[in-house]
């Protein structure tokens, strides 16, 4: 509590908090109900994921590396296995190319729904989470027939996929597309009409364009703040350069925009599954790799569904990593994420906001505790 | 005689006990139509079709650990729940339950209701004020904002009924209901609907949940209690929604009024009374469901700006009305 | 309008939640390919020990009976990866879809 008279309020929001998902401090300061500044602290959840990566072979840094992140658990296999065929200089099938793109497209639907249902949430609308969830299993039982399980679905292999996809599968696959794709119009409907989701997103968490440029925002974020800046279709990877797709943008720079961004950008990623499912090629899907990979650096970019993701790979010609480094989209956007945090001149941030911007970012600390600041 | 049925009613019926079953019985149908909107079940285990789970979860919470922060007040944190309780319980004995008028019947117990409600807020203002933590204080701080806000629309909806009728004493109300048709109809309709706003903003629900919202500020004022000062706000939270569904039901809708056969009016007028208590509740799920929480500011904006005009119009509309 | 109408119409479809325990009405279809508890094929196993030096949580572990080396595979430390099926050069491990693994008892844990 404050002394006698200080204006400023210290409230910290978190590391343990209904509103977090997971262990993150903001201490707020807070003047009546307009936050002022704000203290981040993302050190909670370090588990050493780099360090471990050196002590284990390539087959087995793969399942680690998966486990960084639970949802974005393809990307971080993905990044991993194209730094490693990197090194080797093997090119993989056509057709683990496209399949790897439909799991990643897959992902990225099933992201985007828990966190459009997480978004609800936080605005106390319970009713609107509650369906978005039911229909996020859809996708999750998509997940579990086409990779073998709906969370770390251990996918991708170095060399290629580990799991083909059979015209079953193909079937239900597009079949569940089409119900997602009616229940996701249902719900940008929802979001576009409904009055009490806008006044709470609209105006909320402006990150103007030349900010985002100069904080090094990514994702979504950065694409809400009208900046077509994707690594799918910057640096393609994968099949990207022959799946067709919009970068999807928007001029609102606010959490309303990035609702909307993530919305459409779902629709993307549906009809970039039913294109690689009409125009998957025939072939091998594994294209068998020594386990010793040559030495050298590599590093690869991904757009993971938060934003991109790159990893880095120094290899010393033996069957274990050298050095091992990842940087999370949710680490770049920190710096924005304080920068709208921040209430200055005519942009007021209410403490009632602080969960919804934070949402709004779609945080992942897990993936993001790099460091741990220890006071000697 | 008059000994024992007077203490039969101040405390089985329709007194203390019926009123407490009776909350935990709307806190189970809230829950679980709450939850059919939702596709999922509810309540399911504890009792048939889960009925006994507010009272499982009175007893569990009955049973936990009671901290008391250090540097609260200790003597108003502690006393608190049970004011909340003994007031909530004391004014529900003036809702006519079983016959025109409740166990306690004076002229003016309109007003003792509107101060009740006043009072409860006041009480909501001070759990969070003595609990010395920041999100309590924020709790309270967002509960008084409301209390601001719609305390106005309240008292001027229920001004209206009583202009309409006549009188300040709900019995009268009530009376006159009988003879001149139910009061929503007629030019309390508008009156009905800035009474259901506001209740909800009293008793803190969805869309105006703000002192208690689970996001922001943990519990809001709640946050620091545990153990059985929890478990006797909870059970004052649901009187609350009893007492104020009840009372939309006696001052709108006519009460304990129906059309009863002669020889069963002890039995018809508590079943009519519950019918149309249940009826407002199930409007106030309905809301709950379908709408995000607004912001405080947001909220306060749109009662001054919108509600107390409206509710001044109603009130000039049952002027007109009165005069014709 | 349009969440009041899914609302009500949400009050007439059937619940999302399964209870449990499984069966009749509350049943789950698993997909084949599942990665449930794994089982071995005994005579196609050659005793390599790829699989145990493959394993990132070291969950199997490899022992000698009377036809040679066989790994035995303990399902507490398993995180159902796949990754000594691939490895394995003879096909000898494959998945079940059996998922109700959870048990008071340690010895229930290995897969002989």
């Amino acid at each position: 509590m404050s002394s006698s008279y200080e204006r400023i309020f210290n409230l910290p929001l978190g590391p343990q908090h209904p509103a977090l998902k997971e262990p993150v401090l903001l201490d707020l300061k807070v003047e009546g109900e307009h936050v002022v500044d704000v203290a981040l602290d993302v050190s909670y959840n370090h588990r050493g994921m780099e360090k471990a990566a050196e002590y284990r072979t390539y087959v087995q840094d793969l399942y680690l590396i998966e486990r960084i992140c639970g949802i974005c658990n393809i990307a971080h296999t993905l990044s991993f296995c194209q730094c490693v065929e990197g090194l080797h200089g093997k090119e993989i099938p056509e057709r683990a190319k496209y399949l790897r793109v439909i799991a990643e497209e897959l992902e990225r639907i099933q992201s985007h729904l828990l966190w459009l249902g997480v978004a609800a949430h936080e605005i106390g609308f319970d009713t609107f989470f509650m369906y978005i969830w039911l229909d996020r299993e859809i996708s999750l039982d998509l997940m579990e027939e086409f990779a073998g399980n709906r969370i770390t679905t251990s996918y991708n292999a170095i060399g290629g996929v580990k799991r083909d996809m059979t015209p079953e599968v193909a079937n239900k696959m597009k079949k569940g597309m089409d119900k997602l794709e009616e229940r996701v119009k249902f719900y940008k409907k929802v979001v576009l009409s409904e009055r009490t989701v806008m006044k709470r997103t609209m105006g909320i968490g402006i990150l103007r364009r030349d900010a985002a440029i100069q904080l090094n925002a990514v994702g979504p974020t950065l694409r809400a703040s009208g900046v077509d800046m994707d690594a799918r279709a910057d640096d393609p990877y994968a099949a990207h350069s022959l799946v067709p797709f919009k970068v999807v943008t928007n001029e609102g720079c606010d959490a309303f925009s990035r609702i909307i961004v993530r919305l459409d950008e779902t629709l993307e990623s549906i009809n970039m599954i039913r294109y690689c499912i009409e125009k998957l090629p025939s072939g091998p899907l594994l294209q068998r790799l020594p386990r010793r990979v040559p030495a050298g650096d590599f590093l690869t970019r991904v757009e993971a569904p938060r934003g991109e993701l790159v990893h880095f790979l120094r290899a010393d010609g033996s069957d274990k990593p050298y050095r091992y480094k990842v940087k999370t989209p949710t680490f770049s956007n920190l710096a924005p994420l304080r920068e709208m945090l921040r209430s200055k001149g005519k942009y007021v941030v209410n403490v009632a906001d602080v969960p919804v911007i934070l949402a709004s970012i779609d945080p992942c600390f897990s993936c993001t505790s790099r460091t741990e600041v220890v006071k000697s | 005689m008059d000994v024992l049925s007077s203490t039969f009613q101040l405390f089985i019926f329709p007194g203390f006990l019926f009123f407490i079953l009776l909350s935990f019985l709307f806190e189970w149908m809230d829950r679980k139509l709450y939850a059919g909107m939702q596709r999922r079940i509810g309540p399911l285990y504890t009792g048939p079709l889960g009925l006994l789970q507010p009272i499982a979860d009175f007893i569990k919470l009955m049973k936990k650990e009671d901290l008391t922060p250090k540097y609260s007040d200790k003597k108003i944190f502690n006393s608190v729940p049970l004011l909340m309780c003994a007031l909530m319980l004391t004014v529900m004995l003036i809702l006519p339950v079983a016959g025109e008028s409740g166990v306690v019947s004076f002229t003016g117990d309109v007003i003792f209701a509107i101060a009740a409600m006043t009072l409860f807020c006041i009480l909501i203002f001070l759990a969070g004020f003595s609990s010395m933590s920041p999100y309590p204080l924020l709790g309270a701080e967002r509960a008084v904002l409301l209390l601001l806000g719609f305390e106005i629309p309240l008292m001027l909806s229920i001004a209206g009924c009583c202009i309409a009728s006549g009188s300040i004493e709900i019995s009268a109300i009530v009376s006159w209901q009988a003879s001149h048709g139910w009061n929503i109809l007629g030019p309390q309709l508008l009156g009905f609907a800035i009474f259901l706003v506001a209740i909800q903003a009293e008793l803190e629900r969805i869309p105006f949940d703000i002192p208690d919202a689970e996001q922001e500020i943990v519990a809001g004022w709640m946050t620091e209690y545990s153990g059985r000062k929890l478990a006797l706000i909870r059970m004052a939270r649901n009187l609350e929604l009893v007492f104020m569904s009840a009372l939309a039901a006696t001052l709108y809708l006519g009460g304990p009024l129906g059309l009863p056969p002669q020889w069963a009016e002890g039995i018809a007028f508590p079943v009519y009374f519950l019918l149309k208590t249940v009826a407002i509740l199930l409007i106030l799920t309905i809301i709950r469901g379908i709408f995000a929480r607004v912001r405080i500011d947001q909220m306060v904006a749109f009662a001054w700006r919108y509600l107390i005009p409206l509710s001044f119009l109603q009130v000039a509309l049952t002027l007109i009305w009165r005069l014709i | 309008m349009s969440i009041f109408l899914e609302a009500c119409r949400s009050l007439l479809k059937p619940k999302a939640t399964l209870r449990y325990p499984l069966g009749g009405k509350d049943s789950l279809q698993i997909p084949d390919g599942y990665r449930g508890k794994m089982a071995l094929k005994r005579e196609a196993c050659i005793g390599c020990t790829i699989c145990e030096k493959d394993c990132p949580s070291s969950a199997i572990i490899i022992i000698t009976d009377q036809k040679g080396k066989r790994p035995v595979f303990y399902l507490d430390r398993c995180m159902f990866c796949g990754q000594c099926k691939e490895s394995c050069p003879t096909k000898a491990i494959s998945f079940t879809k059996d998922f109700e693994n959870a048990s008071y008892d340690r010895k229930t844990m290995e897969v002989r």
